[in-house]
């Protein structure tokens, strides 16, 4: 029993790292229908900058380079939008994808060479040590990340149902045209997404490096699982990529732990399994909304 | 409050106007008529800049030639498009907020009031996805979500398109309702000449593009030419 409460809280922090990168994919999905290749090597390019203004040569305290790391990520993610892939607006989305996969080089060779190509640490925000209650134990960095991770999704969804900005980007994404004529711009909508989508990934970053590690490769084994997270959830949902991301851990972890011949070499192939079995019983993932409309 | 001049535009090689010239008073509501294809869907697009175009459009006492979409709403231009446009997945009062956009304050985005008593339907549908309503209630969200933004003008494109005859009735009264109670100018593009030019001051006749016929809407609904083309007697 307590080895199963163990592996599921595994499965669900691990769950909740693909589900906010899952996220982030989504928020540039849902506005424009594009598949941002590079969401993961942005998230780790502004890790970095986490790295440089904390633990590295500014030695600012971790809560604040994290905050200023985010800010960076908004300000990068929207010049990336304005400056790299508006240029291909009119372009098909395989076209603009490629354009993604461009970057996600480029960044990943920037970051190398500003940076560093050995691998580095980077403090965690919360206390060390671990909570632990009848025999189960977590660490307040997991307990942490969790917790904080779930409280922006919950805000990210806060901001899109009742705010004027967020209701203003769906309606962009939604309906580009409409969306111009009650005076929404629809190309600072999707530099805003762009924004959010890489100050997410900044704190994901923040979250995953104190685990693991710190390099210019620490996001791309994410980025593999925060898509599939996704496509489970159903592509156009904040919610459902989340959950999905979630399940996925969960599925994992379990797998992982109770199938022996699946062990630690498998896990990643049962994620998939159980994504080709949603797919075919759900085409449109979890929580995605099916194209009905009354014409 | 709006005119055109030397207005021309198309779609890449395809011109689609040519010259026209077409102006709105202050207050009124003016009808253009017109066959498929004569391009008066193109016109309400250039007008609200949706589609690039060259000559002047004046809206307002503004040059608005240049000006995107967004910025020709903020001056006040109000456009429902062909197919009413409606945010199909978002709720029936998303979409009036979303009218209000450029409202200041919360409580403005939130004044439906008005709008609910004008089409009542709404207000029972008020928390229905936009894509669920018939279409004569998604052209009334459509109105109601233009006129959310207090616009000086609004260009309606084709309002009675697919409603039934008795809907349709209907709603050209309300349209006629807010010029009235607001004062709101107004250039509706129909195929219903009868219904639009008995509430309409003026109206003009597109044919390729170009303005054949221009005069008072009583006038036109006595043109023998009108009534033969567009009013089937």
């Amino acid at each position: 029993m307590t080895l199963l409460v163990q592996r599921l809280i595994d499965g669900v922090q691990s769950g909740v790292l693909y589900g906010s990168i899952a996220l982030a994919l989504v928020l540039v999905y849902r506005a424009t229908g594009l598949l941002n290749f590079a969401t993961g090597e942005i998230a780790m390019f502004c890790t970095f900058i986490i790295w440089e203004l904390g633990g590295g040569h500014s030695g600012l305290p971790i809560v604040v380079a994290i905050i200023g790391g985010m800010i960076f990520g908004f300000v990068f993610g929207a010049g990336l939008e304005r400056f790299v892939i508006r240029p291909f607006e009119k372009a098909d989305h395989l076209r603009q994808s490629m354009v993604t996969m461009g970057l996600f080089l480029g960044i990943n060779a920037l970051a190398g060479f500003l940076f560093s190509l050995d691998v580095q640490r980077l403090d965690s925000p919360f206390p060390a040590g671990r909570w632990t209650v009848g025999g189960v134990s977590i660490s307040y960095h997991k307990l942490g990340s969790i917790v904080l991770l779930v409280l922006v999704a919950a805000g990210l969804r806060l901001l899109f149902a009742r705010t004027r900005i967020g209701l203003a980007m769906t309606g962009a994404a939604m309906n580009p045209t409409s969306a111009q004529l009650v005076g929404i711009n629809p190309s600072r909508m999707l530099s805003f997404g762009w924004g959010l989508s890489a100050a997410l990934g900044a704190l994901v970053g923040a979250m995953v490096a104190p685990d693991l590690f710190l390099s210019t490769n620490m996001m791309q084994t994410l980025l593999l699982y925060g898509m599939a997270a996704a496509v489970l959830g159903g592509m156009d949902s904040y919610v459902g990529a989340l959950v999905g991301g979630v399940a996925l851990g969960v599925i994992q972890a379990l797998a992982g732990g109770y199938i022996a011949f699946i062990g630690t070499q498998l896990q990643l192939a049962v994620a998939f399994a159980a994504i080709i079995i949603v797919l075919l019983v759900k085409p449109e993932g979890l929580f995605g909304k099916r194209q009905v409309e009354r014409v | 409050m709006l005119e055109a001049t030397g207005l021309s535009a198309g779609y890449g090689p395809i011109s689609v106007l040519e010259d026209l010239e077409l102006h709105v008073d202050e207050g009124e509501i003016v009808v253009v008529l017109g066959a498929n294809g004569a391009g008066k869907t193109t016109t309400l697009r250039a007008l609200s800049g949706l589609i690039n175009s060259k000559g002047t459009v004046r809206f307002a006492g503004a040059d608005i030639s240049r000006a995107k979409p967004d910025a020709r709403a903020k001056l006040g231009l109000g456009h429902i498009p062909e197919g009413r446009g409606t945010f199909s997945f978002l709720s029936v009062e998303d979409n009036l907020r979303l009218g209000g956009h450029l409202l200041k304050g919360r409580q403005g985005r939130h004044a439906f009031d008005t709008w609910f008593e004008l089409f009542p339907i709404l207000a029972e549908r008020r928390k229905q996805a936009a894509g669920s309503l018939s279409g004569g209630e998604q052209q009334m969200l459509a109105v109601a979500r233009a006129l959310m933004g207090r616009p000086k003008m609004l260009l309606l494109d084709e309002p009675s398109m697919g409603l039934a005859p008795m809907v349709t009735a209907s709603l050209f009264q309300k349209i006629e309702a807010v010029n009235q109670q607001f004062g709101t100018s107004m250039l509706i593009v129909e195929q219903n000449a009868n219904l639009s030019l008995k509430i309409a001051a003026r109206g003009y006749v597109l044919e390729s593009g170009r303005v054949v016929l221009h005069g008072k809407a009583e006038e036109l609904l006595d043109d023998d030419g009108i009534r033969r083309a567009y009013l089937g007697s």
